[in-house]
């Protein structure tokens, strides 16, 4: 039988229900970007939580997947955190985030080409040389088309997991929110990813926007509950996919009492049941 | 294709109003004032401008929320 894990992300006003509820959660996530300047006395909390239960640091600033170099200051600092933290593992995203001094202020999906996929290699690279730990890598939501693509985003996901060792932090809200909002089918987007590679995955709620004109995109923000495509994305996920799997439910805001969130993760670990009995029969 | 060039003409359509108004008015001009490339040029004039619609509202808003 496969261990999986089902977990939250660590939020401040979420903490102390956390800790009041550890029997039903197995695993948490800390935003490394949240504790940069935090002191060490605070960074050993962590430390002595990361020894009772599994956490992964999590980054969302570096922009890895960009022709610019990550700035070695900003890994510098990262890995200060990481360092005293002592994670099960670390992670940011494939992503643009800035340009020069100019900051866009959240995740722009790479334009995917070859040579965006040699400068991501060498930002892994170099990620893993600052921070001692090989990031795994999490796919993004986008409201927009990036222009100049000249592969779709599972064939780049694809190609650049088959040129590096590094996991891939599969983010299944992100994969429901890109297929419909530009028609495809997310089902096979999972079949052309290696996911012998996946070790974590992220699930999380969105909604609906649109404009005046009656265009509507779906947004990933984190502050709604999982929807049903997303878990019926985790059963097929769970089905194939061979490793054990740490499952983490994002939620960023307007936040539930915890039993609705922790009832979210039982809806998870029935998902991961069910699909973990379809790879056993099969 | 991508280039830090193209990379920094992204982050100030997604950043600066103005520039994005001028874009939107008239692309190929103002990719040229940037020096990019045919190719930039050629992907940018078939850029999804709905969704860059609703990124720019976004990321401004989350610029916002960093800020406060």
């Amino acid at each position: 039988m496969i261990a999986d894990r089902f977990g939250l992300s660590w939020r401040g006003k979420l903490s102390t229900a956390i800790l009041a509820n550890r029997a039903r959660i197995d695993a948490i996530e800390l935003i490394a970007d949240d504790y940069l300047d935090a002191p060490a006395t605070k960074l050993r909390h962590f430390r002595a939580l990361a020894r009772e239960i599994p956490l992964g640091l999590h980054s969302i600033h570096l922009g890895l997947a960009s022709t610019v170099p990550v700035s070695s200051a900003y890994l510098d600092r990262i890995a200060r955190v990481a360092d005293v933290i002592d994670p099960a593992s670390f992670s940011d995203h494939l992503a643009f985030v800035r340009s020069g001094d100019t900051e866009i202020g959240h995740m722009h999906a790479p334009i995917r080409d070859e040579a965006t996929l040699d400068s991501t290699l060498v930002n892994l690279a170099r990620t893993e040389r600052i921070i001692g730990r090989k990031p795994e890598v999490e796919n993004i939501a986008t409201l927009i088309d990036p222009p100049g693509c000249a592969m779709t985003e599972s064939e780049w996901l694809a190609k650049l997991l088959g040129r590096c060792q590094n996991r891939l932090l599969l983010d299944l809200h992100n994969v429901h929110a890109n297929a419909i909002n530009f028609g495809f089918n997310a089902g096979t987007f999972l079949d052309a990813l290696p996911l012998d590679r996946v070790h974590t995955v992220h699930i999380a709620g969105g909604k609906w926007i649109a404009d005046d004109d009656g265009n509507r995109r779906y947004l990933d923000d984190h502050l709604n509950p999982v929807g049903d495509p997303t878990y019926a994305l985790l059963e097929t996920l769970a089905a194939k996919a061979p490793n054990p799997l740490t499952i983490i439910l994002e939620r960023d805001g307007r936040y539930p009492p915890m039993r609705e969130l922790l009832d979210e993760l039982d809806r998870a670990r029935a998902a991961v049941t069910r699909g973990r009995a379809q790879r056993e029969r099969s | 294709m991508n280039d830090p060039n193209f990379e920094r003409f992204l982050a100030k359509l997604y950043t600066d109003d103005a520039f994005r108004a001028r874009f939107l008015r008239d692309p190929a001009e103002t990719a040229a004032t940037q020096k990019l490339t045919a190719e930039q040029t050629e992907a940018l004039a078939g850029i999804d401008k709905i969704g860059l619609a609703f990124a720019t509202r976004s990321f401004a808003a989350k610029r916002r929320r960093r800020s406060d």
